[in-house]
Parts: structure tokens; C-alpha cells; sequence
């Protein structure tokens, strides 16, 4: 377990940076997912002002996948990232790979649910398209951490 | 080498315990939020009562799946339920063995939303099917919902039920909060060209509201959960995706198409009438 606390140094400061976005992105998403995941298991009404036809994404055939509410997966994911990327600000390095891979299926499956939205369900849905923004944030932090590390 | 560096985190942040308590906090907050919310919802809506449902709860009564497409049971008293404003306003065959029938509350966004699906839908399927229109507003939520549903009516009244309901439906964010929605639809009426003094008087008379309640009746009797819902031959359909009604439809065309084969096979025996006479009954 010693292999996650490793050596200080200069650029850590500069690279805390990433853990410490990806837990505010993950939180987001978070939120996001689990008000979603209430809504769909207490049948309420999802004020969906914004975009019409928010309700037809939340109540289309998407909407579970195996029985099972997509956004508590989502929520599950969110939560595996926010503490992946936690564990890895206070020292777990190691586990900064395995966020990464959570953060690609994340990002694959936000393309496929944006894919279900345009072309299939052919709505949008306000709360879906933040969970796909913070999502994809994610992504870009990982992403950005590889390429920076690199330089 | 230098890549590890850079990651390397601060030793002095490395206080053991408290990123794990941090992650329990996070993971109690989530729990009790999806717990208080879920509370809050169960409290309010539908225990039984159709009419207070929202438009997020269609499809899914009885705690059933919103995944359920294709062929499901049908509604059990759809046979015996009060049959809803006669004659019904309907597009395709009269005689069609199928029948699709939408209950819809104007000024439900998913209803709007699937209004142009199930415009498709009747192109698709043409005379197969006979598309069926019923008034379901829910009042406690829409306030302008019920006096849209009159405005339809009133317009049906001079034959042009189905442009108004097209206008109601494509200007739905316009007429939905107005404080007088009146003037409005008497804006829409002078568009498609109606006896607008006829349609005032209609919109005031008894006739076109007593059709509303006809229909609300029909909704309530079906112990409808929400809007848009639609029926296949008394069957619900789960999703409002255009591929899932059509689907619904096929599925249902087949089955009388086979339930007619097996009678055409079957030795007759008392003259029994195929197809038609199942529909709806099961």
C-alpha cells in the first residue's frame, strides 16, 4: 500500500490540479445522477423547462438498461470517479490509470447515449446533456493529464 | 521516470483516514439525498388516481417498466370502459382491426412532442390502423390544458378538430402559461378558418366540454397514469419513440393475422368470427 505515497515534488503543485478538477466534475455528475436515479424510483414529475421532451428521454425504453435506472449507473460511475481521483490527490497515484479507463467507458457511453437522444429518441434531456458534459470533462481531464505529463 | 515525478503527490497531504472519510461522507450525502427525494416523490403522486399523475409517470403504473415495449397485456376493463366522446375523432380505416388510440393533454411537452410521431405513424400504417384521439388534460397541473381541449372540440364542431389540434400542439409554449388563453385559440380559429362567433359560442357551450369529460371519463375508467398515453387494441404502449408505437403495431397486426389463419384452418365449428371480434377483449 506504501507504493501510493511517493516523492514530492515541484510539479505536483501544478498537477494537483487535475485530481482536484475531476472530483469537482465527478461531484457534478454526481449530483446530477442521483437526482435523477430519486426521480425515476419515486415517479415524480423532472421539471424539464428548459429543453422539451425531456421527459420522453427519461421515460424511453434508455431509460433502464437490465431493469436497472441508466442514471444510477451513472451515479455508481460518478461516485467510482470522484473517489478514484480523491484517493489519487492524497497520494494514490496508481489509481490515476484505472480513473482513467472509468473516464473512457464514461465518455464511450455518454457518445452512445448522445447517439439514443439525436437519432433514436430524437429528444433531448436537460439533466442527460449535463451528465454528458461532465462526463466528457472528465474525459478531457484525464486526457490533458497524459499529454501534460508528456511535455 | 520524470513522468511518475510529476505525479508524484504531496507527502504532506497523505493523512491516511481522510480521504476514505471523505468518500463515506459523499456516499451517505448520496444515499440520504436519493432517500429524501424518493420520500417526497412517493408522497404525492398516484396511488390510484389517474388524474393527478404527471406526464413523467405514464408508462410506468404499477411500478412497471418504462423498457416494456412491444406487446403488453392489455388494460383489463378496456372492453367494458366508457366508450368516450361519440363519434371519436379518429384518422385511417374505421373498420381497421387495430386500434391506436392516444390520450393526450395539449399542454404536456411529451404530448407535443409525440404529436408529429404519431402523424408518422398514421402515414405508415395508413388504413391498417384507425388512429383514435382522446382529451385527457390534466387539470391540477395544467391549468389552460382542460380550455385547449374545448378549443378542439369547439373546432371539431366545424369539422377542423384536426388543424386545431395541430396548431394547439406546434404553439404549445405560446397559449401554455397565458394568463387568457382564450383570445389565442381564437387567434388559431381565425387562422384555420373558422365561424370565429360559432367557435366562441362553442368554446361556452356544453357540447364540446361534455366531449372533453366523455373522453376524461374514458381516460379515468382506463386508470390511465399520465400523458401522452397510447393504446394498441387496449394495450399500453410503454414508449413513445416512433419505432416502439410501430413496432407495437406490427406486433399487433400479426397476432390477428395469425389468430385470422388459425380460424381460416380451424374447422368451422358454429360460424365463430375471426379477428375481429378478439380485438380488445383479451
Amino acid at each position: 500500500m506504501n507504493n501510493g505515497i511517493t516523492n514530492q515534488n515541484e510539479g505536483w503543485r501544478l498537477h494537483a490540479a487535475f485530481p482536484v478538477a475531476a472530483c469537482i466534475a465527478a461531484l457534478v455528475g454526481l449530483a446530477d445522477s442521483a437526482y435523477l436515479t430519486a426521480q425515476h424510483y419515486s415517479g415524480s414529475e423532472v421539471p424539464c423547462s428548459i429543453i422539451s421532451g425531456c421527459e420522453l428521454v427519461l421515460t424511453s425504453t434508455y431509460a433502464e438498461i437490465f431493469g436497472i435506472p441508466t442514471a444510477l449507473y451513472g451515479a455508481l460511475a460518478y461516485f467510482a470517479a470522484f473517489s478514484l481521483s480523491l484517493l489519487v490527490f492524497y497520494g494514490y497515484k496508481y489509481l490515476w490509470g484505472l480513473f482513467g479507463l472509468l473516464t473512457i467507458g464514461m465518455f464511450a457511453f455518454t457518445v452512445w447515449l448522445l447517439y439514443l437522444q439525436a437519432f433514436v429518441i430524437q429528444a433531448f434531456c436537460q439533466f442527460c446533456l449535463l451528465s454528458a458534459l461532465t462526463s466528457t470533462i472528465l474525459f478531457v481531464i484525464f486526457l490533458s493529464s497524459r499529454l501534460f505529463s508528456r511535455s | 521516470m520524470a513522468k511518475e515525478q510529476k505525479f508524484a503527490p504531496n507527502s504532506e497531504k497523505k493523512t491516511s483516514w481522510t480521504p476514505f472519510v471523505i468518500i463515506g461522507l459523499i456516499f451517505a450525502v448520496t444515499i440520504l439525498g436519493i432517500y429524501l427525494i424518493t420520500q417526497s416523490g412517493d408522497a404525492d403522486p398516484n396511488s390510484g388516481s389517474s388524474s393527478t399523475s404527471s406526464s413523467t409517470s405514464a408508462g410506468s403504473s404499477n411500478g412497471s417498466s418504462p423498457a416494456e415495449t412491444a406487446q403488453s397485456q392489455p388494460i383489463a376493463n378496456y372492453a367494458n370502459a366508457p366508450s368516450g366522446a361519440t363519434p371519436a375523432h379518429f384518422k385511417g380505416s374505421e373498420s381497421a382491426a387495430v386500434v391506436v388510440e392516444e390520450f393526450a393533454d395539449f399542454q404536456c411537452p411529451t404530448c407535443a412532442v409525440v404529436h408529429p410521431r404519431m402523424n408518422e405513424i398514421v402515414s405508415q400504417f395508413g388504413s391498417r390502423i384507425r388512429f383514435v384521439f382522446r382529451n385527457y388534460p390534466l387539470r391540477q397541473i395544467h391549468r389552460n390544458a382542460y380550455d385547449a381541449a374545448v378549443a378542439a372540440e369547439a373546432a371539431g364542431m366545424q369539422n377542423k378538430f384536426w388543424e386545431m389540434q395541430n396548431l394547439l400542439f406546434t404553439n404549445q409554449a405560446r397559449w401554455s402559461n397565458a394568463a387568457q388563453p382564450r383570445p389565442l385559440f381564437e387567434e388559431y380559429a381565425q387562422t384555420i378558418g373558422l365561424n370565429i362567433e360559432k367557435f366562441k359560442d362553442d368554446m361556452l357551450g356544453l357540447v364540446a366540454q361534455r366531449r372533453v369529460d366523455l373522453d376524461l371519463q374514458r381516460a379515468q375508467a382506463l386508470n390511465l397514469s399520465g400523458t401522452p398515453s397510447i393504446l394498441v387494441n387496449g394495450r399500453p404502449v410503454n414508449s413513445f419513440e416512433t419505432t416502439s408505437i410501430a413496432q407495437a403495431i406490427e406486433a399487433e397486426l400479426a397476432r390477428i393475422e395469425k389468430s385470422r389463419e388459425a380460424a381460416e384452418q380451424a374447422p368451422a365449428e358454429g360460424g365463430e368470427s375471426p379477428a375481429n371480434s378478439s380485438d380488445g377483449n383479451q
